[in-house]
Parts: C-alpha cells; structure tokens; sequence
C-alpha cells in the first residue's frame, strides 16, 4: 500500500498542474445552454490535444494506456486548479472498446476520444427508467432476400445527456418482436442525424437543458450500426454499468472537490455563516469528501490487474451519492440566504446533489445490487 | 499510488485474523473475561503483536502504521477480550519515543510487562500527572502510564485494582486517583518531542478506527447472517427490502471507514506529522460515527433476540460506543478538523494524492 504517486505519477501530477496553470479556463462555465455546450467542448477539444484525455484507455484504441490511477490523478488536479470536469464518456468508449468490430473500433474511437464527434447514450424511456429492461423502444430487422440489412427504429428515450448537439447515440431497442424483459435487447450506433429523429430538450428543475427527450420514428440504420450480436443488449448494457456506476471513471469527485475548496476559501476568507454547527457541517463535508476519494483510489487500485468494475461500483455510487448531498446541504446553508435571493449555479448544485440519488440507477436499485449481489442476501420468490 | 494491500500486508491480515479467531469470546457468559489471560496474551506476543512499535534493537519487530490497522481490524472483528491497541501500540509507542531504556521495551514486546495509557475521565485526551483518569485497556496491566504536564516525561502510577463496572465488557478500564502511587519500574526516558508526540496520537486514533472497522464488519456479518435464515411470514427476512436496504447502507460506510482507517495507518510515516493527524482525525470522525449506526443497524436487523443478554450484538454495539469516545468521538474531531482547515496559515501540501488542498 502506498497512497503516495510513483515516481512516474509524479511526473503526470506535476505536468498536468503546469498545464492546468496555462490552460484552464479563467471564467466560470456559462449557464445559457449552447454556451454552456460549446464551452465544454472547447475545454474537452484542448485536453484531448494535448493528450490528457482516455489516460487508461488502451494505447490500441486510442488512449494512453495508463494504469487505472492516472484517472484519480487527472480528477484530483482538476478539482483542485478549480477546472472545468473532463469528458464523461468513459462508458460509451468502453462499450465500443468492448463490444464493437475492429471497423466500429476504427471507425468511432478516434471521434469520440477527441470530442470531435459528440455522443449520446439512449438507455432510460419513459417507461423504463429504474426498470431498464421494460424498454420498448423497438429495432425492426429491415430484411432484403432474407438477409437483415438494416433496423428500423419507433420508440422513445428520455433524459438523454446532451443529445441536443449528439452526432451519434449508443441505443438501447428490442429488436427481437414479442420479446420481454431482458431478452431480444440490442444495442445499436445511431447517427442522430438521421430521417425519423425528433431531439427536444428538457428544462430541469433548475432552468438548465443538458438532458433532452428523442423521439425515433421510423428511422433507419445500417445493419452494419449494430453493436456485438443481436439480442446481446442487455449484456452489453451491463458491462457498462460498473463504468456508469464508478465515480473513479468519472468527474464528480473533481467537481466536489472543487465545490468544497470554495466553501474552505470563503470560510477563511469570513463570507459565509459561522454558526459551529455549520462549521462542522463543512467539515463533515471534508470528511464524507476524503472517505469518496479513498474509496475512488481503492476502487482504481483493484482494478490494476484489467479487470472490469462488478457489482461494487455500486457501493461507490452510494458513497459517491452522500458526499455530493452533505456537501451541498452544507453548501447551501452555509451561503444562508444568498443562493435564495438570486436562482443561479448554487440551486443548479443543490438540485444535481438530489438528482445524483436518481440517475445512472437509484440509490435505492444501488442498494438492491449491494444487497443481492455483494452482500448475497436471498431475492424475494427464490 | 497504490492503495492494496501487499503480499505482506494481507498474510499478517490472515494470520492475525487465525488468532482472533481462536481468541474469540465464545459467548456472553465469558464477558467480562475473568483473569489476565496470561496464555492468551503470550500467544499474541509470539505472533510479534506486541512489539509492532518497538525497535528490532530492544527486542520489537516494527512494524508500518498499516499493519497496526489491520491488526486491529481482526482484533476488533472477534472481539478479542485482551488489551492491544493500549498497552501494544499507544504506550509502547509512547515509551519508544520517550527513549525509555531497552530493558523497558523488551519487556513490552516479550509481554512480560504490560502499561496502561491513562486517559483523562472524559477518554477524549491524555491524562496528565496529578489528574484523576482512567487506565485504558489495563487487562492484567502493572501500571498505567501518564505525562507528568511539566517535564513531558513519562511515568508509571499504579491504578485502583478493581475493575470500572464499564460497559465495554471486552475492555478493562480502571480508576487513576489523582493521586496514585508513582511506582519505578525502571527507565522510562525523558520528555516526549511534541512531533513524536502527534504522531503517537495520529497512530492511537489510526488503531482506534481499525479496532472499529472490526466491530463494524462484525455487526455486518452477524446481520447477513441472521436476516438470511431467520424466517417471518414464510421467508427469510432478508429477501425483504426493507432489511437488505439497511445492510446495503451498512456495507457502504463499512468499506468507507475501512478506507480511511487505512489511509490514516499509511499516513501515520508517510507524511508530516500535521497531515498524519489530519488524516486520522479524519478516520477517526467517519468510523466514529459510522461505528455506531452500523452497529445499531445490527441491533436493529436482529430484531428482539438482539437485546438479550446472550446474543453479542449488544457486546458489539457496547465496544463500538466506548471505542467512539476514546481520544474524542465525531463531534470532537470535527471540531478539531474545522479549525485545521480554517487556519489561514494551513497548508496541506504534503497531503499525498489528494484533491482537495
């Protein structure tokens, strides 16, 4: 055990704070939605020139083919410079990585590490959010002299991260008729451009618009566009959760980090309420914020032998769900009356704290899995 | 950065937890333990437990913060009636930093002789000479152990021999007048360096949390078990949400306290002395109180049977509260960690790895 960086780590940590010095964005990131977007891009274009983008990724697909713990690194610095979080696609590229041809591979990879073509993940419907596998969305096979030649896609995705924008969706659909549940699910690389496509933003609770609703009539894809093999969906889907789930594969613990170095900074600094409970509310928030980072470093530790995230990812999530809800219960109570009086980034924060419970599977589908599945407790009915 | 456990590392968990395992109370009606447990005690000693923080020079085998973690983790876990964390780890740190004589050490490590740290009556800090306090974890202890305020040095006194009726029934504690007998039971050395001194204390709590981390994994483990077979309305309770939810949450802040508790083991050589206490007064917060919803947690997925004499559940919740309050619960390292933090002057830039700075 040695929570210390390697000589190598070292290296990394000290270069990319040298980076972060020149190059992180000065200005807060605009709320109006298309600035917002574009600002994003911009930052995610310039960490992938100069190469810190897919640090674990493998040299072969595009990445740098760094140990898992590099990651840890690249949050910690941006956390702590204040930065803008890095790309959040780990799981779409992993999911291509994992399951896509070697012309897939070639094809989207480069794309996508680099932010030049912008992605989407279609999983949730209106029907199916903690209950993924009651998705209807449906992939007709389009057949030509009994040869599957392409889908035809009519359903509808909810809640779709950024898919205002998207080029491409990785999709969730049934393409195999009258199946149910978890069976005949596949996944499918869908150009968002395509005939058939309806993109409408939803505006949040707190007046943002990343997450949209997509509407798919009757559009077609390649057969060519289908992921691994068909009716392998929902496996896939899976492989991917533990990426979704780990906060280790994405940038929350940066932008806690960040949020909590401001809080400290204005407390020493004599701007926000001083009552003591408060106080040990901040510091409780420290405390809970440390516990998530020691939990991301083990997290990334185990998984330096190249194996795949399992059901734990699951327990990281729920850590993962505290600490962002203490600190910003304490965040909003240490700022008093402030955030109240002018609808700005603090409620955006308040309410993407209470969101964290609900997506990328409730804390309560969490605790199922940590029950089940780590901790074995007998399921209902078997 | 690499934050497993070595080779090493993981066969002295294993072993450690062979022992703990045959020196496990086997039931209620062994607790409190009767006598010293002079066998029991002397099998630790051959294990190299109690001579983790002793030099190789004076008969120790020394020994990294970690593996007194993970020691005290297993301990903890079967609810080892026998006092370590005091006598093995806290006193003799504190006499190796003392520069007690090496006739003094090896007798520590060889377990022909066991101290008592004396804590003030509120278990929250050292007690001084000349204040009353409490010999903690003083099984079969000669002596406690206590600073005299104006040398800094070290000094053996005698507590009362009755036992504290406390309700920790896996640790002894005992009454030091504030006027106890000095006894001389040789060179204990002169006054403790205040860096030497922090990281004693950074260690004592590191310990403490590993000790808690145990009895946490123990309550979760009881829990599972229970709730797996125990049978209401034609099912095994646990196949109900409601139950596997609260051992879920359990889970959570189980492996969350175990990786503080860790961190705060590594951190005690590794890093400055100011950061070591960070760190494990950072632990020590999070296993303090999680400590204690865990093991509420178990009293409450045993339903009745959990609050009856013989079941352990109440043994653990019963270690957890009197390891919580020992050198101060969540409240007081939350307060100490709020002024660390708001210090203006505070820089944490040995904090190794870590985001937030």
């Amino acid at each position: 055990m040695d929570f210390r960086d390697s000589p190598e780590e070292r290296d990394f940590r000290s270069q990319f704070r040298g980076w972060l010095t020149e190059h992180a964005p000065g200005e807060p990131i605009p709320v109006e939605p298309e600035a917002r977007a574009a600002f994003l891009l911009a930052w995610h274009r310039r960490l992938y020139a100069a190469g810190y983008v897919g640090l674990s990724f493998p040299v072969e697909s595009g990445g740098r083919g760094l140990p898992p713990t590099y990651e840890a690194i690249f949050n910690d610095e941006l956390g702590a410079a204040g930065a803008p979080p890095g790309p959040a696609f780990g799981h779409i590229a992993n999911a291509i990585r994992l399951h896509g041809s070697e012309e897939q591979r070639r094809r989207h990879l480069p794309g996508l590490l680099s932010s030049q073509v912008r992605w989407c993940q279609g999983f949730s419907e209106p029907g199916a959010g903690s209950d993924l596998a009651n998705l209807s969305t449906r992939a007709q096979a389009v057949e030509m002299n009994g040869a599957v030649t392409g889908y035809r896609i009519t359903g509808q995705k909810i809640w779709t991260s950024e898919a205002v924008g998207a080029d491409w969706c990785l999709l969730l659909a049934r393409s195999e008729p009258g199946s149910c549940r978890h069976h005949g699910i596949s996944v499918l690389l869908v150009p968002m451009r395509t005939p058939g496509i309806d993109c409408r933003a939803i505006v949040t609770a707190s007046g943002t618009r990343e997450f949209a609703e997509v509407f798919f009539d009757g559009a077609e894809v390649d057969a060519a566009n289908l992921l691994g093999r068909p009716g392998q969906g929902w496996a896939i889907a899976m492989s991917l959760l533990g990426y979704e789930r780990g906060p280790a594969d994405i940038g929350w613990v940066s932008r806690f980090a960040r949020t909590l170095r401001l809080l400290e900074d204005q407390a020493r600094a004599g701007s926000l309420r001083t009552e003591p409970a408060l106080r040990a509310a901040l510091a409780k928030a420290y405390v809970d914020l440390r516990a998530l980072q020691v939990q991301v470093q083990r997290t990334l530790s185990s998984r330096m032998d190249g194996s795949t995230p399992g059901p734990e990812g699951s327990i990281d999530k729920l850590l993962m769900t505290r600490t962002d809800q203490s600190l910003h219960r304490a965040m909003m109570d240490l700022r008093g009356a402030e955030p109240l009086l002018e609808d700005g980034l603090d409620l955006d924060l308040y309410f993407w704290s209470r969101a964290q419970s609900i997506f990328g599977g409730t804390s309560q589908i969490q605790r199922d899995i940590v029950a089940q599945r780590v901790l074995k407790l007998p399921r209902a009915g078997k | 950065m690499d934050a497993s456990l070595t080779e090493e590392q993981q066969a002295l968990r294993d072993s450690v937890a062979r022992l703990a395992a045959d020196l496990a109370p086997p039931s209620t009606a062994q607790l409190p333990p009767a006598g010293a447990g002079e066998s029991e005690w002397a099998q630790l000693a051959e294990m190299g437990l109690l001579g983790m923080r002793i030099p190789e020079s004076a008969g120790g085998m020394p020994v990294s913060g970690v593996e007194v973690v993970l020691a005290a983790e297993e301990l903890g876990k079967r609810l080892v009636p026998l006092p370590f964390i005091g006598p093995a780890i806290i006193a003799s740190s504190l006499l190796a930093a003392g520069g007690a004589s090496a006739e003094v050490l090896e007798s520590l490590a060889s377990g022909q002789r066991r101290l008592a740290p004396v804590l003030d009556p509120t278990l929250a800090r050292f007690a001084s000479r000349g204040e009353a306090g409490v010999a903690w974890e003083a099984r079969g202890a000669e002596a406690g152990l206590v600073i005299e305020r104006d040398s800094g040095r070290l000094l053996a006194v005698r507590p009362r021999a009755d036992r504290l009726n406390g309700v920790d029934l896996t640790r002894e504690l005992r009454v030091v007048e504030a006027a106890a007998e000095i006894i001389d039971i040789g060179d204990l050395g002169g006054a403790l360096p205040p860096e030497a001194m922090e990281r004693t204390l950074a260690l004592a709590l590191a310990a403490i949390c590993g000790d808690l981390v145990g009895v946490m994994q123990a309550a979760l483990d009881l829990s599972v078990a229970y709730v797996s077979t125990r049978v209401q309305f034609g099912v095994p309770v646990g196949t109900f949400q409601a139950v596997q939810h609260l051992a879920a949450e359990a889970q959570v802040s189980t492996e969350a306290a175990r990786g503080l508790a860790w961190y705060a083991g590594w951190a005690v050589e590794e890093l400055d002395a100011h950061a070591a206490l960070l760190a494990a007064r950072t632990a020590k917060a999070y296993c303090s109180e999680h400590a204690r919803e865990v093991t509420e947690t178990a009293l409450q997925l045993h339903g009745g049977v959990a609050f009856t004499w013989e079941h352990m559940a109440h043994v653990l919740v019963r270690r957890a509260l009197v390891g919580r309050q020992t050198l101060g619960d969540e409240h007081a390292q939350l307060d100490a960690i709020a002024a660390l933090r708001s210090a203006r002057s505070y820089s944490l830039s040995s904090q190794v790895g870590a985001g937030v700075r």
